[in-house]
């Protein structure tokens, strides 16, 4: 089972596995998630939550989530087809959560290492 | 057995193959009519609005969940740079498969299963862009159907990984 930080980022559900993050606060000191995740533009004023990612052989990061959902146990995680997954986007594959907020979204979970080499 | 129940087959004819047919999957996207090699098309799927994946080339929309696994869906019109119509439910999905790639192609209707034999395909075509994904031409309904190179499309989005 693994447990995953849900934010909400231009519309879509992005998760990061809690085990990577080191601190979640108010701060707004940090880089903005969805440039991080190369979408093209940022609204600054949505920010919520300064989460600090552990960085295993670099110096920790801290990302600014504009929409914390909340901390979900998802015991499933699809790897993304290889058509994707080769062109080297900041993503790792995809879970569904039985719970009304999602529907039937799929929350796509954070490869951290490509988002910190983006 | 009564005599009454007894049925006269019809006379036996034998149908002769002197050509092997192809199937052809005839779709529509705008006002252009296009096929695609039925023996690469494992599912044509009703539209589902594909998650956006961020960092994908503009013509990818995405990933669809079916059958409990992940699947790419690219949007056929922008990989041959043509004239498109925003998505909707009667939109399908063509799943393609050829060895270890795949991809779902967004395609607007599918109208036909069309069985072709090769001295009904035209070899010439002239698109405005991307020959490489043009076999040739066949006529189906009284319209001119573009034959499209599904290989050659599937290795296109494949190599965008590796450029």
């Amino acid at each position: 089972m693994n447990e995953i930080l849900i934010f909400k980022s231009h519309q879509l559900f992005f998760g990061i596995f809690t085990s990577e993050v080191q601190n979640i606060s108010s701060s707004n000191q940090g880089e903005v998630i969805g440039q991080a995740l190369r979408f093209s533009s940022d609204d600054q004023t949505h920010h919520r939550r300064a989460v600090r990612l552990k960085g295993a052989d670099e110096a920790p990061r801290t990302y600014l989530l504009e929409d914390t959902i909340g901390i979900y146990r998802v015991s499933d995680i699809m790897p993304l087809p290889k058509v994707i997954s080769d062109l080297n986007c900041p993503v790792m594959g995809a879970a569904q959560i039985d719970d009304a907020i999602f529907g039937d979204s799929l929350i796509l979970i954070v490869d951290h290492q490509k988002l910190i080499h983006a | 057995m009564t005599t009454s129940d007894t049925k006269v087959l019809p006379e036996r004819k034998e149908i002769l193959l002197d050509e092997e047919t192809t199937p052809w999957v005839v779709f529509n996207i705008h006002s252009n009519f296009f096929a695609i090699d039925g023996v690469l098309v494992k599912e044509i799927l009703p539209w589902i609005k594909p998650t956006m994946v961020p960092g994908l080339p503009p013509y990818f929309m995405g990933i669809i969940h079916t059958r409990g696994q992940l699947e790419g869906v690219a949007d056929t019109a922008k990989i041959l740079e043509i004239n498109s119509t925003d998505p909707h439910e009667l939109n399908r999905i063509l799943m393609i498969r050829l060895g270890t790639m795949a991809c779902g192609l967004y395609v607007e209707y599918v109208h036909d299963i069309l069985d072709l034999r090769a001295g009904q395909l035209r070899s010439e075509v002239h698109p405005a862009k991307h020959a490489e994904f043009y076999l040739g031409e066949a006529e189906w309904d009284g319209k001119i159907i573009s034959l499209l190179n599904g290989e050659a499309i599937l290795e296109f989005l494949h190599k965008a990984g590796h450029e």
